[in-house]
C-alpha cells in the first residue's frame, strides 16, 4: 500500500505533469450537456437561494434577464425565491469562474484542454472592471456587455483558437512569472502576451475590420482579462488529482460568498466547508470595509496550483494593490505557502527568489499541523446587490475546512 | 563544577544577555524595544494544541 506522502508526490506530478492549452470558446449549453435551461452554475460549494449573499443574488437576477427567463430585476428575484431555477456549483460540471461565477447556456465559454490527461475545464470570459456581473452588477450596461461578448466576442475568440491549433499555457504562465503577475490580482502580464499570440489568427479569421478592432479592444483594454484562463486552466490541472487514494491534497477550493469550501484528493467530491471570512485590503474611492462582501469566488483555484497569494513573491506591485504591506515582504508570503505545499514547480519559478518554484499541492496535514491558513489574492465585491467591485485584498482560507477534511482524510485511512 | 564552567556562569550574569524567543512574539518584542539582542521563532503546538487532530496527525504522518 502507498504511504501518503507517496500518494501526495502522485497528486503533485499529476498536477505538474499537465499539459494545459487554451483551445476553443464554445457555448455553454454545448460544452456542458447537462446545463438544462433554467439551470444556473455559480462559484464556491452548493448554496441555496436564501442563503446567497447580495452580490451572488443580484449576478442570479441579472443573469436571468440575460436568459430571457425573467422580465426585469425583481421578477427575476421573484422566480428565484420561487424555485424557478436550479442552483449548482460550477466545479460540479467541470467548470470554474470568478467571483459569482455565473455560468448559463447562452454564456460562451473559454476551453482549456489538458493534453497530457485529456480533459477539459471551462470558464466564462472576464468582462472587464468595475460594474460586472461577477461582482453583482446587472444593470443595463452590464448585460449590454455580455450580449455583446456571447454575440460578438466569444464567436471571434473561437474561430481564432481553432485556426491556430491552441495556446499552449504553461510557457506563457512561466514567462508571466518573471514579468511581475501572479495570475489572480495581476494578469497584465499574460493578458499582453496572450493577445500578442491571438492577434494574428484574430485579424486572419473576423467577420470585419469593425469586430476585429472591437475585439483588440476590449481584450487589451483588460489587464485582467487572462484570469478567467488562468481558472480554467487550474481547473484542468487539478481535476486529474481527483480521487487519489491516500492522498492529501487540496484539488480545489472556492467560495460562494456565505461558505468557503475545500475538496481534498482521497476523498473525491465532497466539500468541506466553513462560513467564509473578509478580505483585508484597500477599497476604491468612496467605498469602505463596511460595504465589503465577504469573500466569493472560485478564483482560489489559481491558488490551489501554486500561483496567487502563492506565488505573491513574483509580483511584488500586487502586494501594494491588496494592500498586503510592503513589496519587501511579498516573498514571505511565498515562503509561508511553501511550509504547507508538497513541492516545488520547476516549470513555473520566480526570478526574486533565486528561481525557486511555485509552491504547489496544499498538503491539509501541513495546513492544521502548522495552522498556516492558505493565502489567497481576491477581488472584493459590495454586499449589496447590482454596485459591483469596491476593492481588492488578501483573505485566509478559514482552517476549520481543513480540519474537517482532516478527520474524513483520517476515516479513510482507517484512522481514527 | 570545574573552573571552566564557573567562568560561563560568570559571564552569563556579567555580559548582555542574548536571547532566543520561541512562541508569544510579545516576549520577543518586548525584549527588543528595550535593546535586547533577541532572535524570534515562530512556533505554536501542533494543530494549535487541539489534542484530537494532533493525535490524528502522529497517526497520518507518513
Amino acid at each position: 500500500m502507498k504511504s501518503i506522502d507517496q500518494a501526495n508526490q502522485e497528486a503533485l506530478k499529476r498536477i505538474l505533469d499537465g499539459d494545459p492549452h487554451l483551445v476553443d470558446v464554445v457555448s455553454a449549453a454545448q460544452a456542458i450537456p447537462e446545463l438544462t435551461d433554467r439551470m444556473i452554475l455559480h462559484a464556491g460549494p452548493p448554496i441555496s437561494w436564501e442563503r446567497m449573499c447580495g452580490p451572488l443574488r443580484g449576478a442570479v437576477m441579472g443573469i436571468a434577464v440575460f436568459e430571457n427567463w425573467a422580465s426585469d430585476l425583481d421578477a427575476a428575484a421573484a422566480k428565484a425565491a420561487a424555485g424557478a431555477f436550479a442552483f449548482a456549483p460550477n466545479h460540479h460540471f467541470g467548470a470554474v469562474g470568478p467571483m459569482t461565477g455565473m455560468t448559463t447556456p447562452s454564456q460562451p465559454l473559454l476551453v482549456v484542454e489538458n493534453r497530457t490527461f485529456g480533459n477539459r475545464a471551462y470558464c466564462a470570459i472576464n468582462e472587464g472592471l468595475g460594474k460586472v456581473m461577477r461582482f453583482g452588477g446587472n444593470d443595463a450596461e452590464v448585460l449590454d456587455r455580455l450580449r455583446w461578448i456571447a454575440r460578438v466576442l466569444g464567436p471571434a475568440l473561437g474561430r481564432a483558437l481553432r485556426a491556430g491549433g491552441g495556446i499552449a499555457l504553461k510557457p506563457l504562465i512561466a514567462r508571466g512569472l518573471t514579468m511581475g503577475d501572479e495570475m489572480h490580482q495581476r494578469n497584465v502580464a499574460c493578458s499582453s502576451l496572450l493577445l500578442r499570440q491571438l492577434a494574428p489568427a484574430l485579424a486572419q479569421t473576423a467577420t470585419s475590420t469593425e469586430e476585429l478592432a472591437a475585439c483588440l479592444a476590449f481584450i487589451g483594454g483588460n489587464d485582467q482579462f487572462f484570469l478567467n484562463v488562468a481558472m480554467a486552466m487550474g481547473k484542468a490541472l487539478t481535476d486529474p488529482a481527483r480521487n487519489i487514494a491516500g492522498s492529501s491534497v487540496v484539488t480545489a477550493m472556492s467560495r460562494n460568498g456565505t461558505d468557503f469550501g475545500i475538496r481534498v484528493a482521497a476523498t473525491g467530491d465532497r466539500w468541506f466547508t466553513a462560513p467564509v471570512e473578509m478580505p483585508a485590503g484597500i477599497y476604491f474611492p468612496g467605498f469602505s470595509e463596511r460595504d465589503a462582501n465577504p469573500d466569493i469566488g472560485d478564483s482560489a483555484i489559481v491558488e490551489t496550483i501554486g500561483l496567487g497569494g502563492f506565488a505573491m513573491a513574483a509580483a511584488p506591485a500586487v502586494v501594494g494593490y491588496v494592500g498586503a504591506g510592503r513589496a519587501s515582504q511579498a516573498t514571505a508570503f511565498t515562503r509561508a505557502m511553501g511550509e504547507i505545499a508538497v513541492g516545488p514547480n520547476p516549470a513555473w519559478v520566480i526570478p526574486a527568489m533565486d528561481f525557486a518554484g511555485v509552491p504547489t499541492g496544499i498538503d491539509i496535514r501541513l495546513v492544521v499541523e502548522t495552522g498556516v491558513a492558505p493565502t489567497i489574492n481576491t477581488g472584493i465585491a459590495h454586499r449589496e446587490p447590482g454596485v459591483g467591485q469596491v476593492g481588492a485584498g488578501v483573505v485566509k482560507a478559514p482552517l476549520k475546512c481543513f480540519e474537517d477534511a482532516l478527520v474524513a482524510f483520517a476515516e479513510t485511512m482507517g484512522v481514527a | 563544577m570545574d573552573q571552566r564552567d564557573g567562568s560561563k556562569s560568570q559571564d552569563l550574569l556579567t555580559s548582555s544577555p542574548r536571547v532566543v524567543n520561541v512562541g508569544l512574539e510579545m516576549f520577543a518584542s518586548t525584549l527588543a524595544a528595550g535593546g535586547v539582542r533577541v532572535v524570534h521563532v515562530e512556533w505554536s503546538p501542533p494543530a494549535g494544541g487541539d489534542s484530537r487532530l494532533a493525535g490524528l496527525l502522529e497517526k497520518l504522518r507518513t
